[in-house]
């Protein structure tokens, strides 16, 4: 078995353009996923009040 | 062409004192400080367990009142669960997801220094509640109404602590999701993420599908105490059991919370120390996704004997059954993994095999308490405590200790000292056992769980599992020590540290920059 790493470090550092664009979809994404979260626990509130009786 | 390297390169290093760890954005600083805040309750909810079993060595009431055992055994499964298990595997996924994947950090590293800092404020909140009039909460981390809503002074600063937890975890969740959608280096496909990554992935989805869950059901439970609401109250129009089955939708997809993460650290050992590839890596991901999604439609086993029909129950008895095929899968390929492999037993490979095969007997003794006739008599007894702890400390601890002497050469740049870490492995397999072994027979003699005393004919294991658990317990001091010595100094590591370690993050100097890939690396 060879000892080397099987990823070899040989890639190029992003543009600033490139940086920008991760940076609006991060924001994208953890928005969606903190509405989901919020409405998770809002609609778990709301089934539990009309199923409870 | 610019690069964002050139213009960060004036502040690429950590700040000094203490604002470094209060102010820090970055993900191995957070990380420690997760592993450290988990180390740290690991010890407060082990001091209870000591207390607890001492209180348990023999018949009759010793050292603690009731009222106070019963404080304890709460006290114990929510510091344990959200203080130490859940911490160490965000801390482990901070220091490690970046590296893995070949990102500079987290995505949204400023909420990462929230996710962190809520968490000590919040075990404060819930431990300060052992000192309020009437004491803390005392009924059982289920919080099961109308028991828990006779809690004291106590109520609602527990309800906030749990809140401001599941804020923290949610807020880590979202992170670990947007690092990995986002910030994978060039090459780096999904089906070329390393297994531990894949296991976090899939955890995260769980934590934010679920954590509100638990964050309505305790807000329910405010409201009925504090503004004259009848969720769960049977006297307004409630029901209590509604609770249950709320609470046991977030419960038990908080196992496999508790669990997926493991699987992806074992993942990632064996191989390292078997020196072959993962045995069936695409089959790991699609076990690991199955077994998620099995834990949204098997809540109810938690729930047997409150009265469900009879098709419900075959219903959540096969369906919780069935989550024995990937579990299967994913035992079946770490020792295929193994199979004639040039094993070598360094300490995070003699954790990993333990992990292997105990975590096996908590699978089966959940298989038994699945089903459901034979769950009447299992439910609520010391069998039940057996099941949970063998997979959740020779589980999900065995798995974390393994991940620290795994990756601490990489963290700090020196080596552990293997003789050491060793005697820890042998004593805390050893005592593990005789700690949590006796309870099955205890459980299966029809001993319930949560009394601080008991009939003598329970006496002579619970006498055993008392010896185990002083000793399991003392043996973590040789962890502590172990760790801090390694912090400290020892031999250099290398890069690579292990001689069969693949992956990115082994490509990174020992310890690794403060900023690890600033120019992505490109996976071929």
């Amino acid at each position: 078995m060879s000892p080397a790493p099987p990823f070899p470090v040989v890639g190029e550092a992003m543009t600033e353009q490139q940086m920008e664009r991760r940076r609006r979809a991060a924001t994208r994404h953890a928005l969606v996923l903190g509405l989901v979260a919020v409405s998770v626990f809002l609609g778990f509130i709301a089934w539990t009040l009309v199923h409870r009786g | 062409m610019t690069t964002a390297v050139a213009h960060e390169a004036h502040h690429d290093g950590p700040a000094r004192g203490l604002s470094r760890w209060l102010f820090t954005t970055n993900h191995k600083d957070i990380g420690t400080l997760y592993l450290l805040f988990s180390l740290l309750m690991f010890f407060v909810g082990g001091s209870m367990a000591m207390i607890i079993r001492a209180e348990l060595f023999q018949p009759g009431l010793q050292f603690v009142n009731p009222a106070f055992f019963n404080q304890l055994t709460t006290m114990h499964a929510l510091v344990m669960i959200f203080g130490a298990v859940m911490p160490a595997f965000v801390g482990l996924a901070n220091w490690l997801i970046p590296m893995m994947i070949g990102a500079p950090d987290m995505a949204l590293p400023r909420m990462n220094n929230w996710s962190f800092w809520i968490l000590p404020f919040a075990f404060a909140l819930l431990l300060s509640t052992l000192f309020m009039p009437g004491g803390g909460p005392a009924g059982g981390w289920t919080l099961y109404p109308p028991l828990s809503l006779q809690t004291g002074a106590a109520f609602p600063f527990v309800i906030f602590a749990i809140h401001l937890m599941g804020i923290s975890s949610i807020m880590g969740a979202i992170n670990v999701i947007v690092t990995v959608l986002n910030m994978r280096a060039p090459g780096m496909t999904l089906m070329k993420m390393p297994l531990f990554v894949w296991t976090w992935l899939i955890t995260a989805y769980l934590l934010i599908a679920v954590m509100p869950v638990l964050a309505g059901s305790v807000t329910m439970l405010l409201t009925d105490k504090f503004f004259g609401t009848s969720f769960f109250n049977a006297a307004g129009g409630g029901d209590p059991v509604l609770f249950q089955h709320i609470f046991w939708f977030f419960g038990h997809p908080e196992v496999y919370i508790m669990i997926l993460p493991a699987f992806g650290i074992i993942s990632a050992i064996i191989p390292t120390f078997a020196r072959k590839p993962l045995f069936g890596y695409s089959s790991m991901v699609y076990a690991t996704a199955s077994i998620a999604f099995l834990s949204f439609l098997v809540w109810a086993h938690h729930m047997f004997t409150v009265g469900i029909p009879v098709a419900g129950e075959l219903f959540f008895m096969y369906a919780t059954m069935l989550i024995a095929v990937p579990t299967g899968v994913k035992v079946f390929n770490w020792v295929a993994t193994m199979w004639r492999g040039s094993m070598t037993f360094e300490t995070p490979m003699l954790f990993a095999i333990a992990f292997v095969i105990l975590f096996t007997i908590g699978g089966f003794s959940g298989l038994m308490l699945a089903m459901a006739p034979a769950d009447f008599q299992y439910h609520d007894t010391y069998f039940v405590v057996a099941h949970f702890h063998y997979v959740l400390v020779p589980g999900a601890v065995f798995a974390i200790m393994a991940a620290v002497y795994y990756w601490l050469p990489k963290w700090t740049g020196n080596m552990y000292d293997e003789k050491l870490g060793k005697l820890h492995f042998w004593l805390s397999a050893i005592s593990v056992n005789v700690l949590f072994f006796p309870m099955h027979f205890l459980g299966l003699a029809g001993m319930p769980r949560r009394i601080p005393d008991y009939s003598v004919q329970f006496a002579g294991f619970n006498e055993l599992a008392s010896i185990g658990g002083f000793a399991f317990g003392l043996s973590q001091l040789i962890f502590l020590y172990v760790v801090i010595k390694t912090i400290r100094g020892g031999a250099k590591a290398t890069d690579q540290v292990w001689e069969g370690a693949h992956g990115l993050e082994w490509t990174l100097p020992s310890p690794p920059p403060y900023h690890s890939f600033q120019t992505a690396p490109e996976i071929k």
